[in-house]
């Protein structure tokens, strides 16, 4: 029973990260139809500040070396910088292209930002001891818990509810919201491309830096694919929930990563290593079921 | 008497958006094979393998507007499929014991053989597309990342048949340029033929507005399945004389790096035309292949220039970026090769054989 | 209507509403072969809503759509079309790639005729509807009344046997408007076939049509010739009291 629970809370932190990065997604995705692929390669980049550039494989510290709350501003500086700089550079030239051009350029946005990685940082994995102590496990009621998990669901879980609330609550939040949903329209009412369009990234780059804080901590390596699978299974995120809709992608990648630790769990050994072709197949058949996605808003729908 | 002359002169001008390319690219090989160095044979070869693959995206993507990130792994499907009929009998029953017990025993011969993996590719493609194409444009994009991803991690985790991540050593090589460009050739002809069908013309119109095509009549399904399928065949056949040229194969050559290689050609020469395939492969291997020599390094007046490893990625990323900015529809504008002596006379002769694509892309909503 | 034995196409008590929001309510009529019948409204009233439920661009929450008394209602669109009810767009929807006489050759193609065939097809369309020299043009370069033709020549290609325009004459000078008319008004004789006739112009709703159905607010307002629409008080009310295009004599 108690294994269970731990099996539950794991799915649920998992879940989380996903949502986050779903969520990023999809507030990008509302406000220029731009399926952002690059989204990792901020995730990537971000983890990679935390260390001096070089080609060693146990770099010194960079923001890592920083205390706390300022290794937290200056990643997340770094990675809306770069969010934003994508934006300038490569896609606002793009803003009036098709949904298939602009997902291909943000492929070549990826290819670029992890090529020029790759230059200065080399390919091979670099190990970085940040967060060690939260290693250790944390016991609550019985349940004996790493204290990264419990960091992951905290941090995760505090994220979505304040996004949620700035979505619902601030005029500036609604505003986006309005803009995700349905851009022309916000348009019509007087509500700037270029400021939403902004914020958008902004917040995709904030969220980037959060999950790549999370992903150094709880493996303690850098790679220049780290971002890659959290990003992938963001996208299949954004369908399964229904494009366009803010809910349908976090709800998505709740349930894409929740799934993924039950089938780790309970695969047969033998099957655990496919665990991902199980997951995405899991994805192909829920669009089957709903080729709209389990959350159908009016922008999925081709007006006639 | 001037009914035929005219006739052959018509069907001369359809046929040679395909067939003026062919002539070309002939040319081409007849010099390097003459005269070229054995790189510059192999750049040539590869170059070829590389036609057929960007063709074979291009009858889909090209036709129906859908971006596929999925092709890739149907050359996978061919290429391994090629290597268990045809690879290392001794170490089979070692190395791929999980193969059935016929294939363990015997090889296939290689055309036999690469017949039989191209039908399993189209096989695959088929089940693929029967599920995917029933999505809309962007979430079928997704799902076909989905299949790529799938595809690659079933395969590196079938040890007993695949040898998981490991490279498969040891495939008879019979590759040579004149082999890849008869095949680069049919490709081309079999893309060409679509593209002028009436399948063509209707995937075309879905393409152009799927509301408008399904108002009279054009199932977007089944137009969408046609070119999937077809384009998987062409896939495969490019998966087989990819393992049978270098001789090995692992299933994360046939992973996103390759995607991405095969779909910046085809939009840096254009989706919209099979001129605009062939021509990106020409220009993106190119670039790719001189900035592997600096890479490499050369010597420049009296100093050594060498690039570090890795320019050739970041420059092909600028290069796609640039060209998706610059020149939406890439650098044929989608335009197909045109007979340049065309008089007024066999304009109107069909219509197939016009410029088209000029129009920039659909916007977004 | 027992005894007429005319093809039709009929809305039967008609239902549709988006989020709760009611787009028709209970909309019954019927259009016949060989007559031209009006669909008018103010904006909003559901006339474009009506257009798509009956082409299978829209399910309706209620109520059946029959083409000669088969339930078609749940038929998906190019089903629909292909069992012989074709449409024009309020926005043209070319197929902007596609040269003038592709674009209705490749709608000819949809309902399965063979190549040759399509072709020719297409050609006589397009002489008929005065296209004969920009057929090679590609279609995005036509103006935006040729547009709107060419909507009308895409979608009489499958030969359909009920033609639903949307909107055809908007955006048109009185010119273009009367030419249209004249190939609107020869349309039941020449392709047998029946027309729905969605517009803002009442000089061409007039001229054009034999019978008008009102729609407003998503109901069913009047039906009846054009001067009984015309003098209808309850329709009169309605377009002067939302201020719009209130019918007028011609």
């Amino acid at each position: 029973m108690l294994h269970v629970l731990q099996v539950i809370l794991d799915a649920i932190a998992l879940g989380s990260l996903y949502a986050l990065v779903a969520l990023a997604i999809g507030l990008v995705f509302g406000v220029m139809k731009l399926i952002n692929f690059a989204q990792g390669d901020y995730i990537t980049l971000g983890a990679y500040s935390l260390v001096v550039p070089s080609a060693s494989i146990t770099p010194p510290l960079l923001f890592g070396a920083l205390p706390v709350p300022a290794m937290i501003f200056s990643v997340v500086i770094t990675c809306v910088i770069l969010a934003l700089a994508t934006e300038r550079i490569a896609f606002r030239p793009l803003r009036n292209s098709s949904p298939a051009t602009l997902l291909v350029a943000s492929f070549a946005v990826s290819y670029f930002i992890q090529h020029v990685t790759m230059l200065v940082q080399t390919g091979r994995p670099k190990s970085v001891g940040i967060g060690s102590q939260l290693a250790n496990a944390v016991e609550i009621a019985g349940l004996r818990m790493p204290g990264v998990q419990i960091l992951t669901m905290g941090v995760t879980l505090a994220l979505l509810i304040g996004l949620v609330l700035f979505l619902k609550k601030t005029p500036l939040g609604v505003q986006m919201r309005a803009a995700a949903e349905n851009f022309e329209m916000a348009r019509l009412l007087g509500i700037r491309a270029d400021k939403v369009i902004a914020l958008a990234f902004v917040i995709s780059g904030g969220l980037a830096a959060a999950v790549s804080m999370l992903l150094v901590v709880q493996t303690g390596t850098l790679d220049l694919r780290m971002g890659l699978m959290p990003v992938v299974i963001a996208f299949f995120a954004t369908v399964i929930g229904g494009i366009g809709s803010l809910s349908g992608a976090a709800l998505g990648g709740f349930l894409v990563g929740f799934v993924s630790v039950l089938l780790q769990t309970y695969l047969p050994a033998d099957l655990r290593p496919s665990r991902d072709a199980f997951v995405f197949g899991l994805v192909i058949l829920t669009l089957l079921v709903r080729p709209q996605g389990l959350i159908v808003t009016s922008a999925a729908k081709e007006r006639v | 008497m001037a009914n035929l002359a005219a006739t052959l002169r018509a069907a001369f001008v359809l046929a040679w958006p395909v067939l003026g390319l062919l002539l070309m690219m002939a040319a081409g090989v007849l010099i390097v094979s003459s005269f070229g160095s054995i790189s510059l044979q192999r750049t040539l070869t590869e170059g070829l393998i590389k036609i057929v693959t960007v063709v074979g995206l291009y009858i889909f993507i090209g036709n129906s507007g859908v971006i596929s990130f999925g092709q890739t792994a149907f050359m996978a499907v061919a290429a391994y499929a090629s290597a268990w009929q045809t690879c290392c009998p001794g170490l089979k029953p070692i190395t791929m014991h999980g193969l059935p017990e016929f294939l363990i025993r015997n090889s296939i011969p290689i055309i036999p053989a690469g017949l039989i993996s191209i039908l399993l590719s189209a096989l695959v493609a088929l089940i693929v597309g029967l599920v995917v194409m029933r999505l809309s444009g962007l979430a079928a994009s997704i799902a076909t990342l989905a299949v790529l991803f799938i595809l690659n991690a079933a395969y590196s985790n079938w040890d007993s048949v695949t040898m998981g991540v490991s490279s498969i050593v040891g495939l008879p090589t019979y590759v040579t340029p004149w082999i890849a460009y008869s095949m680069a050739a049919g490709a081309m002809i079999v893309a060409y033929l679509f593209q002028i069908s009436r399948f063509g013309l209707m995937l075309r119109a879905t393409r152009e507005d799927e509301v408008a095509a399904r108002s009279v009549g054009l199932s977007v399904f089944w137009l969408r399945l046609i070119a999937f399928v077809l384009s998987g065949i062409v896939m495969g056949l490019a998966g087989v004389l990819h393992a049978h040229f270098l001789g090995t194969i692992s299933i994360d050559t046939f992973f996103l790096n390759l995607t991405f290689i095969t779909l910046a050609m085809l939009v840096v020469g254009g989706t919209r035309s099979l001129f605009g395939a062939v021509a990106g492969v020409f220009v993106v291997m190119t670039v790719i292949d001189v900035f592997r020599r600096v890479e490499s390094g050369v010597d420049l007046w009296s100093f050594k220039l060498a690039l570090p490893a890795g320019t050739q990625e970041v420059i092909l990323a600028m290069v796609l970026l640039g060209v998706l900015i610059f020149r939406p529809n890439g650098l044929t504008g989608g335009r197909e090769l045109t007979w340049p002596f065309t008089r007024s006379v066999t304009r109107s002769v069909d219509s197939m054989e016009k410029k088209r694509g000029h129009v920039g892309g659909k916007p977004a909503r | 209507m027992t005894g007429d034995r005319k093809a039709e196409l009929s809305a039967e008590n008609i239902s549709v509403s988006f989020a709760g929001l009611r787009a028709l309510s209970n909309v019954t009529f019927a259009v016949h072969t060989g007559e031209i019948v009006g669909l008018i409204g103010p904006n909003g009233a559901g006339k474009t809503t009506m257009v798509n439920v009956l082409t299978g661009f829209q399910r309706p929450t209620d109520g059946r759509v029959l083409l000669n008394g088969t339930d078609i209602t749940r038929y998906k669109a190019d089903a629909v079309a292909k069992s012989g009810v074709a449409r024009s767009f309020q926005a043209a929807r070319m197929f902007n790639a596609l040269s003038v006489a592709e674009n209705v050759e490749v709608a000819a193609l949809g309902h399965g005729a063979p190549r040759r065939q399509a072709r020719a097809r297409a050609s006589e369309i397009l002489e008929w509807i005065d296209f004969g020299g920009k057929a090679e043009s590609p279609a995005s370069e036509l103006s935006y009344g040729d547009q709107r033709r060419l909507g009308i020549a895409r979608a009489l290609a499958g030969a359909p046997k009920f033609l639903l325009l949307d909107e055809p004459a908007s955006g048109m000078n009185d010119a273009e408007c009367d030419d249209l008319n004249a190939h609107i008004a020869e349309i039941p004789s020449r392709f047998n076939c029946g027309v729905l006739l969605i517009e803002h112009n009442m000089r061409v709703i007039m001229q054009a049509c034999g019978r008008i159905h009102v729609l407003e607010g998503g109901r069913s307002l009047a039906e009846g010739t054009p001067d009984d629409v015309r003098t209808n008080p309850a329709v009169r009310a309605a377009y002067l009291g939302a201020d719009q295009h209130p019918p007028k004599a011609t």
